[in-house]
């Protein structure tokens, strides 16, 4: 028995996989992807912004820096407030809908 | 023909890397029964075997972007599946004595009733029957050198075994091979070529 033969004999010992082996790993795959979604943590564009936002809105309500910029008697707090709040949700219904929009990844 | 496989490799990689899953599919199917035969070789149980190697693809999959081309894919591939199953090993302390584990071989067990017809089925169970018999590391070494076609550096990337220690496993695993298969078949052995 040469070397070519031995590669012949060995050539046969592949052992084949059963025939459902590539579907039970994509599903097995899927399931993963599925309950096991990673852990995104926010950027540092998304941390400076959401400080700024706190800072700005604390130092209404606190400090009432309000008086600074608008005048106290007025009826400017109101609409300021409702165009935070209003802009607020909105980024988190389109942070959402981005995210509904999302393809599936497998 | 090497370079081509390795281009495919490449583009199915990449394609997987983006979120491909016909790509995985396809480079799945183009290793797991190499891998699945390479496992088999370590922990000599077809079923336990598969199981490791679904758990390595699950890796590769998750891992794909960790790969960075400095080698083949199938030696990156073969490193994780060979310590995997040495893993496993370990882990199940497990000592499957031959004969339970031969049970899938029992119908060609009577080699003299029909030899001189031996259809490839039974050719090939003939094969993994002396492959099974042989010591883990020589049935390993064998299978990556001739059926997988690794060069001895790349074997050494796989099993941090060292040159000499591969060419000692080559040449008793030759050996060895022959001497179970003539202990199987007698003088029949060429009918297996």
């Amino acid at each position: 028995m040469n070397e070519s033969d031995i590669k012949k004999l060995l050539k046969k010992s592949e052992i084949n996989t059963t025939s459902d082996f590539t579907d039970k790993l994509m599903s097995k795959i899927q399931r993963k992807a599925v309950y096991e979604e990673p852990v995104n943590f926010w950027s540092l564009r998304r941390i400076i912004m959401g400080f700024l936002v706190v800072t700005l809105v604390s130092g209404f309500l606190v400090y009432k820096i309000s008086q600074f910029y608008v005048s106290t008697d007025g009826v400017a707090i109101p609409f300021v407030w409702s165009l935070l709040l209003l802009l607020g949700l909105n980024y988190l219904l389109s942070v959402n809908s981005y995210k509904v929009s999302l393809p599936f990844k497998n | 023909m090497g370079d081509k496989i390795e281009d495919i490799d490449t583009e199915l990689i990449i394609k997987v890397g983006n979120g491909d899953s016909i790509a995985f599919r396809t480079l799945v199917n183009l290793y797991k029964d190499k891998s699945l035969s390479l496992a088999v070789s370590i922990v000599k149980n077809e079923t336990l075997a598969e199981d490791i190697i679904q758990d390595v693809f699950m890796k590769v999959y998750k891992n794909i972007g960790k790969f960075k081309f400095k080698s083949k894919f199938s030696t990156w591939l073969y490193k994780i599946v060979v310590n995997s199953c040495y893993t496993e090993l370990k882990k199940k302390k497990i000592s499957i004595p031959l004969e339970e584990n031969e049970d899938s071989f029992d119908n060609i067990s009577s080699i003299e009733e029909s030899t001189n017809n031996l259809t490839l089925k039974d050719q090939k169970l003939y094969i993994h029957k002396a492959m099974k018999r042989l010591k883990i590391d020589e049935a390993l070494v064998l299978r990556l050198f001739y059926l997988c076609e690794m060069s001895l550096k790349e074997i050494e990337k796989i099993t941090k075994f060292n040159d000499s220690k591969i060419r000692v496993d080559l040449h008793r695993g030759r050996k060895n091979l022959k001497q179970q298969l003539k202990q199987l078949l007698g003088n029949e052995i060429n009918t297996l070529l």
